[in-house]
Formats: C-alpha cells, structure tokens, sequence
C-alpha cells in the first residue's frame, strides 16, 4: 500500500490529535494521522483491569528493562488521553522560562499580547485557551468530591498541607471510577473524542493499527529530508474499529513528518530510523515521574474506587522538595499487586478493601543522562533504562514520611506502603502510628521491593538551542534532518514540571498553529 | 548451538553463555543440576506443579471467607491471560524450576551474578570493580538469609515438597533478595497469580467491591 499526503502525524494522542486538528483547521493540506494501536469507541470499553490491556503499550506490561518501574502509556487512538484519569494543570509558566534560560528554548511566549515568530496571536495563553474551552477543563462540583479524595483533604489539613481541587477534562461525569481503563460513556474529553473528532471532519485521515518502523532520509549528513516513512498495518482487534486499508506493508510519502509518538516510542523510531545522533543523546535524559502510593485502612467503609477518581492533590512541597501528593485509587487487580505479602495476611488486607483510602506522592524526578530509552535490536523492542538518583531516592523517603503522617491524620488506623522492604524493626513499612512513619527514612526503593510506576515519560527527544543535549531546535524540528519534527512529551528537555497532559497539547496547539504559519519553510 | 537454520539464535546463545560461566564455580551436584536448568527446555509437566503450588501459597485457598474459586481456575486464567507456553516466557519457565531447587538458593550461579552484574553496568554505569564490591556484598546477604532459613526449618530440597510455613519463608526469601532476578521472580509470581484470581467475579463478592456501573447506582 502507498498513501501520499502533505503532512503525516505520527501518533494520535495528547500531541497528534491537537496536532492534526489544528493543521487541518488552519490549512489545505492533506493530513495523514496514523496510530499504532486500534480505534476503540467508548462503547466497546468494558470496565476490566484485564479487559482493558488492549489499550495500552505492551498489553499494560511495559516496564523498565529490569521490571522494576510499571510505565504505562496509552497504545489506542487517543493515546494517554483515553486511559488517563482526567488531571490537568496548565503549563507552568516558571519551567518554560527556565528552559529558556538553560537550554535556549526560545519564543514560547508566555505574554497573550505577543505575536510568536511574527505570527499574529501565536503565543501559549492563547494556545492554552483553545485546549482547555475545547477538552472542557473544569474543577468538579463539590458533590462529586468521593470519601477517598475529602480523606485525603483531612489528611493534609490535619498536617498543615495545603490542597486543592484538581481541574479535570470531562464532561457531565457520572462518577463510574473507571477513567482509567477508558471512559465507557465518553464523558472523558481526550482527544479522540475532541480533536480528533475535529480533524476528522476537516478532512484529516486516522490510519490505525498502524505500526511505523521507519522514517525515510534523501541527502547525506548536513543536508539530509525527509521523504516518507514506512510501516505496517495489522490485522485491528475485534474491539477495535476497522481499517480503511487492508494489514500489510505501507508506504507514505510526505513533505512534513511530525513524530508525536510519545517518549518512548519517539526515540525508539529515531533509533531505527538511523537518526543523526552524534553527541549521544537521543534517548537520553528520561523524565518518569516515579510515584509510590501510600495505602491507609479505615474503620468505616467508604466510597473509595466509585466517583471521580482524583479530585484533590496537593502541591504544598512542589516548590521546596520537587513532589506532589494526588489523589488515586484503584480497582482490585491493582489493589491486590499493591498490598505486601501473600496467602492469608494479604488476603484479610484485601478483605479491608471498602474501608481502604490512597493517594500518591508524585516525584518530579532529576534529569539524567543515564536514565534513557534505548532500542533493542534483539528483541525489537524499546527498552526503558531507569534509575532513581540519590537525591531524588531522598526527596521521595521524605514525601512517603510526610505522606503516612498524613494517611494517619484522615483518620486511617493502619497505613502501608506497597513495599517488601524492612524499615527500622518493622518487617515492612505497615504502620500502626503515626510516630513509626520515620521509619521511612529507611527506604531504599529497591526495584522489585517497593512498587513505582510512572505513566508520565518525557523529554527523550529533547528541544535545546544552545544546549548540547537538544536534538531538537525550539521549533521541534530536527536539527539534523529537515522536515522532520517531534512534537511531544519527549520534546520536553526536562520535567514539565506536573502531569503533562496539558502542557503537550498546549506545545501541540502552539506548533500547529506555528506549522500553519510558516508552511513555506517546510515546502508546503 | 545452532538453531535448524543454522544462526546462532539469541536463547541458545544465552544457554552456552551460561554454560560457560560456570565452569570453575559451585560445587558438583548444584553445577549439573542447574547446567541441565539452563541446557533443557522447561516442560509444562515440570513448570505447571511448581506453579499450582506457588497458587495454593499465594492465594489462602482455606480461608473461611475465600471465594469459591479453585487453583485451576487461576491456572485457567493464567492459560489465557499471560501464557507461559509462550517463546518470550521460557525465561519464566526456567524461573520455576530453579525456584523449586531450595539448595540452589545459596549456589553463586553465574547466570544471576552475570545478570546483576549487567544490570549494574547498564542502569548505573559502575566500574568492575564496584560492581564486584556489590555483588560479594548480595552473595554474603543472601547467604545469611538462607543460613537463617536453613537453622529454622532444616535440609530441604524442594519448594513443592516443604511444608507450608517453610514454602512461605522460602518465597519470602526471594522477596529480601539482593540480587533483582530473584525479587523478580517473586514479584512477578505474586503478580500474575493474583492478577488470575482477582479478575473473577467470585473474589470481587469476597472482598466488597461491586465490579462494572451500573449507572442505575447513581438514580
């Protein structure tokens, strides 16, 4: 099969879906947006942990090479913005001009007045202000607050935390719990039921289940293009909406290649693809946001995994220690790998489940050169390298001590962490009060000890002007191939600073509308 | 070594690797019995015991308020959910059967040393001489623990054969592990067995948690 179009977005989540709407509403061209897992309508979502792995990368079995870190991502149409739980926060105005300052981003503005590269209105408030009136950013009413989340609110309050409530995409939520496994009702605005929807309509193509495994260069160094990319397309999952085109080999030639296939998937196909790499430093720097739950047992049941999942968080440490604390439950599957031990004490652990309440500490994680996406070429798989560093190792002890002392002061009569790791002369971190919550300072978070998972990856194809670390100018484009940009999660050259989801789709809109502006550039 | 289209393939390589690295180490029986590990394809008739017996363990089967649910049915799910007859399972497979092997737990086998020894290269760039620092250091540890497990509960061979309490320290064993391949291990069974029991509707009754919406709930 051959397709020829002008622009060619590869991967349709928080980044490709805003992409291919805007480029399709602010331009003729013709659009391509292609996705590596299937089309699956909130109809066909079954409200199952197991039900629902077809929805994720690896089946929701991907992790660092060692096992050691869960990193789930979306692998559908929609991407993370079909399996997430709804959070938002806007772009931090501080981390962009830090990356400013030390890596050279430029434009970015943060001023709603300014015209960025000439172009009248471009500008990140206005960007903003498109994404968050069209994926419906709001805080849910009172009412929709669960036992789980007002816990967590008397928690923080009984320790001096501040708290908020959590802004969220939905629409007219009716409080199911099940976000995480897609939003059965399409209540959950992501981008497949938003700006996808748009693209749609404005001419825009979704090729689904659609692998790419290749992105084709004419020229030799210096002077290297983009010609097209290659791939195939599989047979879609019963669940899945089907092709257009039949399973098999693909061709497409395009002027612009626009890679939004998230931090994984972006530098594993740069990998494959021979891209120029010559400061080693594609991959590199993988940004996680490693998070450890903290489990308290109540004694009255609650309404803990119905209603919205997270309503409040706080960010009372994110300026002083890096971390946040959010507010997260999960089903059972979930519950049961979190809970330490086996046989008879885990189960009456789990037979607590009504009277259980959680919450997350959430690390903004240090950048670093060794924690990386690599591509291996044995298994042809990508492989996530990840470390916690020691400052980082103590910054998350120090969130899980404040976090047990405030499990303790929502009222919770015992509190765990899901961990195997004897702290002080505990067996485990189990707490029976609060004062034994210092025994986190024992932690070590060795892999396979203590649960982390992660679900936010960023900044492995990183922007950096003046910086030797960006393969990618501010404009997102390659600095050593043209018309080859990678516009998502993994553009970032380091944390975001908060759950990305709105930082990427704002950086999306931005792009687009930047794209549209300066076709010429890219011969269009 | 060779596969039958004549390329060396990646799991045959590992196996002579393996071999190799454990010609001057561990004492006689321990060395045969793990070459023949690393040599033989595991059998579902050897891995399958192995793991009904880890599923009885994990899952309190003779608790009063345990579900109607019985070890085949974990076994069931886990035929459709992880297959363990799978080619990129066959690490897994191995993993049982040396998980039965109680002694082997306190053999310095190459194959692990190897494995954490590259874990610390590829996660943490250290130099040899830090990683041989380390790995003494998981060697002594794990030692010592077996030692402990040992004094406690006496000379055992198989986990499958031990009694009750004594398969449970051993399975926490690997747990308190040094050496990542064992935790794993551990963590990965605990995973996937509990992953098949509590996907039924029977466990969900047990433990309190009504299962799909019914949007009716909200009427």
């Amino acid at each position: 099969m051959r397709l020829k179009c002008d622009i060619v977005i590869i991967g349709s989540g928080a980044a490709g879906g805003v992409l291919a709407s805007t480029l399709a509403e602010k331009t003729d061209k013709k659009i391509l947006l292609i996705e590596k897992g299937g089309y699956y309508e909130g109809a066909t979502i079954v409200q199952e942990e197991l039900g629902a792995r077809h929805l994720f990368a690896d089946r929701g079995t991907r992790g660092a090479k060692d096992g050691s870190i869960a990193v789930r991502g979306g692998e559908c149409v929609g991407g993370g913005t079909t399996v997430n739980v709804a959070l938002c926060f806007d772009p931090i105005e501080s981390v962009w001009k830090r990356w400013k300052s030390e890596y050279g981003i430029d434009q970015y503005s943060f001023d709603p007045a300014s015209n960025d590269y000439g172009i009248s209105g471009l500008n990140m408030p206005n960007a903003l202000k498109h994404v968050r009136e069209r994926i419906n950013i709001h805080e849910p009413p009172d009412d929709m607050v669960n036992d789980n989340n007002r816990l967590f609110a008397e928690g923080c309050q009984s320790e001096g935390v501040s708290h908020k409530k959590f802004e969220l995409n939905m629409k007219n939520c009716i409080g199911c719990g099940f976000c995480a496994v897609g939003c059965k009702y399409d209540r959950k605005m992501g981008t497949m039921i938003t700006y996808i929807q748009d693209a749609i309509q404005n001419g825009v193509e979704v090729v689904h289940n659609c692998h790419i495994e290749k992105i084709q260069f004419s020229g030799q160094n210096g002077s290297k293009k983009t010609t097209g990319i290659q791939g195939e397309i599989v047979e879609a999952h019963d669940k899945s909406l089907p092709n257009k085109y039949p399973a098999g080999p693909i061709s497409i030639s395009a002027g612009l290649i626009i890679v939004a296939a998230g931090a994984v998937e972006a530098p594993s196909l740069l990998f494959r693809s021979n891209h120029p790499n010559p400061n080693d430093t594609l991959g590199r720097g993988l940004i996680l946001h490693p998070s450890l739950p903290i489990i308290g047992v109540q004694d009255k049941k609650l309404v803990n995994y119905r209603g919205i999942t997270g309503s409040m968080y706080s960010d009372h440490f994110y300026e002083s220690h890096g971390f946040y604390y959010e507010c997260l439950f999960g089903h059972p599957i979930y519950a049961a790998g979190m809970v330490p031990g086996f046989g008879t004490p885990h189960f009456d652990m789990i037979l607590k489940y009504p009277q259980i309440n959680g919450f997350g500490v959430m690390l903004v994680d240090t950048p670093v050169k060794k924690n990386r996406v690599v591509w291996d070429t044995y298994s042809q798989k990508p492989e996530i390298i990840y470390r916690l560093t020691v400052p980082d190792k103590d910054r998350l002890r120090i969130a899980a001590q404040k976090g047990v002392e405030m499990m303790f002061g929502s009222g919770a009569k015992e509190v765990m962490l899901p961990s195997e790791e004897p702290v002080g002369p505990l067996m485990r971190p189990h707490f029976n009060h609060r004062s034994q919550a210092v025994h986190c300072k024992d932690l070590q978070f060795r892999p396979h000890q203590t649960q982390i998972t992660s679900a936010h990856c960023q900044a492995t194809v990183s922007m950096g002007e003046d910086h030797e670390t960006g393969i990618l100018n501010s404009r997102c484009e390659s600095k050593y191939v043209k018309n080859l940009m990678v516009c998502d999660s993994s553009s970032f050259p380091d944390s975001c600073g908060a759950n990305p989801m709105v930082s990427i789709m704002t950086m999306a809109r931005y792009q687009g509308e930047r794209i549209s502006g300066e076709l010429a550039r890219y011969d269009l | 070594m060779l596969s039958d289209s004549g390329h060396i393939s990646r799991r045959n390589f590992l196996k002579a690797i393996g071999i190799l690295g454990l010609s001057s180490c561990a004492p006689f029986y321990p060395k045969t019995r793990f070459i023949h590990l690393l040599t033989n394809d595991p059998h579902p008739d050897h891995y399958n015991p192995i793991l009904r017996s880890l599923i009885n363990l994990v899952l309190p089967f003779d608790h009063p308020n345990f579900p109607a649910i019985t070890p085949e049915t974990v076994l069931k799910n886990i035929g459709i959910h992880f297959p363990l007859t799978e080619e990129r399972q066959e690490p897994f497979q191995r993993a049982f059967i040396l998980f039965n092997d109680i002694q082997l737990y306190k053999e310095q086998l190459p194959a692990i040393i190897d494995e954490e020894a590259k874990l610390f290269r590829e996660f943490e760039e250290l130099e040899k001489l830090e990683i041989q620092d380390r790995i003494n250091e998981f060697i002594k540890h794990d030692q010592s623990l077996f030692d402990a497990f040992e004094k406690k509960h006496g000379y055992l061979t198989s986990f499958m054969d031990a009694l009750k309490n004594a398969q449970s320290d051993y399975f926490n064993l690997w747990s308190q592990s040094r050496f990542n391949i064992r935790r794993m291990f551990f963590n990965s069974a605990k995973g996937v067995i509990n992953a098949c029991a509590y996907c039924q509707e029977e466990m969900w009754d047990a433990m309190g948690y009504a299962g799909h919406f019914d949007p009716k709930e909200n009427r």
